[in-house]
C-alpha cells in the first residue's frame, strides 16, 4: 500500500483546501500545503541533520541521514496533502508527522529502521495500523 | 533497605521526565506528545523510567544531562487502572541508593513498536498526564 493511497476519510488525504484561491474571502495569505510541508522539510528535518549532540545529551539516538531522507521524501510525497500539526523525533531516531483532531489522530511514522507506517487512532484506540508503506 | 518502600501505593504521584530540547511539550497548547513515553530500543530494557514523588522533589526529578527539562506528573492508580503497571525499582546513582527510581515494565524495549505499547503511550500523554510543571534548568 502507498502512503497517498490510505483512503479518502483520512485527514492527511483530504483534498488540498482551498487557501490558494484568490478572490472575495480567499484566505490566500495562508499557507498552501505545499508551503506548510516545505517548512517542516526546512525547519524541522533539515535542523535535526545538523544538531545531534543535545539529543544524545538527552539519552536520544539521533536520526540517521538514511532516515532524515526518508521522512524528506515521505514529505515531497504527502505534500499535496493537509500538512501535519506536530512534527517530532521519536526516542531511537525515527519521525513522526501526526495530524490532530479533537477526537482523532492520524501518524505517519518512520521508523528509525526505515520502515513507514500509517497509524489512525479514534478516542485514543489505535484502529488502523499499515505497516511497511511504499513510499516511492 | 526498607522493603515497604518498593510498595508503591495506587495515590503515588509519579514524574516522567521530558527535555525540553525535544518539543515533545508544547506549552502553547498544553499539548504532550505520546514520544515522551516511548521506550528507547536500548536503554529501556526493563521498561521506561519514571520517578517517586514522594521520594524525590520534581527540581531534582528534572535534573539530567541536558539543559532543561518538563516534567509530566501522573496518578499511579490512574496507570494501574489501565492495565499499566508500575514497579519500584532502585538505582545505584553516584554510590548511592536512589529508591525514587521506578519503572513502568510494560513499555519497554521488545514491545516499542507493538499496538500496545502504541496505544499506551498516547494514553499516558493524552489522557493520564495530570499536568505539565516546568521547564527546570538543568545543571546535569
Amino acid at each position: 500500500m502507498s502512503i497517498t493511497n490510505m483512503g479518502s476519510s483520512t485527514l492527511f488525504c483530504e483534498p488540498e483546501a482551498s487557501q490558494n484561491t484568490t478572490g472575495p474571502g480567499s484566505l490566500s495569505s495562508e499557507k498552501t500545503n505545499q508551503e506548510a510541508w516545505l517548512e517542516v522539510i526546512s525547519e524541522k528535518l533539515t535542523r535535526w541533520g545538523c544538531n545531534t549532540d543535545d539529543l544524545e545529551k538527552d539519552g536520544i539516538t539521533p536520526p540517521t541521514s538514511e532516515t532524515l531522507h526518508l521522512a524528506i521524501e515521505v514529505a515531497h510525497r504527502l505534500c499535496s496533502k493537509k500538512a501535519p500539526d506536530r512534527v517530532v523525533l521519536d526516542v531511537n531516531g525515527g519521525i513522526v508527522f501526526e495530524l490532530l483532531k479533537k477526537n482523532s489522530s492520524e501518524v505517519f511514522h518512520i521508523w528509525d529502521d526505515g520502515e513507514v507506517e500509517y497509524q489512525y487512532f479514534k478516542e485514543g484506540k489505535l484502529v488502523q495500523r499499515h505497516r511497511n508503506l511504499e513510499y516511492k | 533497605m526498607n522493603l515497604d518502600c518498593n510498595i508503591i501505593s495506587d495515590d503515588e504521584i509519579i514524574y516522567r521526565r521530558i527535555p525540553a530540547s525535544m518539543e515533545w511539550y508544547d506549552g502553547t497548547t498544553n499539548t504532550l506528545s505520546p514520544e515522551a513515553f516511548s521506550p528507547h530500543k536500548k536503554n529501556d530494557t526493563t521498561g521506561i523510567s519514571i520517578t517517586r514523588a514522594a521520594h524525590k522533589s520534581i527540581e531534582d526529578a528534572a535534573k539530567g544531562m541536558g539543559n532543561s527539562y518538563y516534567i509530566a506528573e501522573l496518578r499511579v492508580g490512574d496507570l494501574r487502572d489501565h492495565g499499566i503497571e508500575v514497579v519500584s525499582q532502585p538505582i545505584i546513582a553516584d554510590g548511592v541508593e536512589d529508591i525514587s527510581h521506578a519503572e513502568l515494565p510494560g513499555l519497554n524495549a521488545a514491545n516499542y513498536k507493538s499496538d500496545g505499547v502504541i496505544e499506551w503511550t498516547r494514553l499516558l500523554a493524552e489522557k493520564l498526564t495530570l499536568r505539565i510543571e516546568g521547564p527546570f534548568s538543568s545543571q546535569g
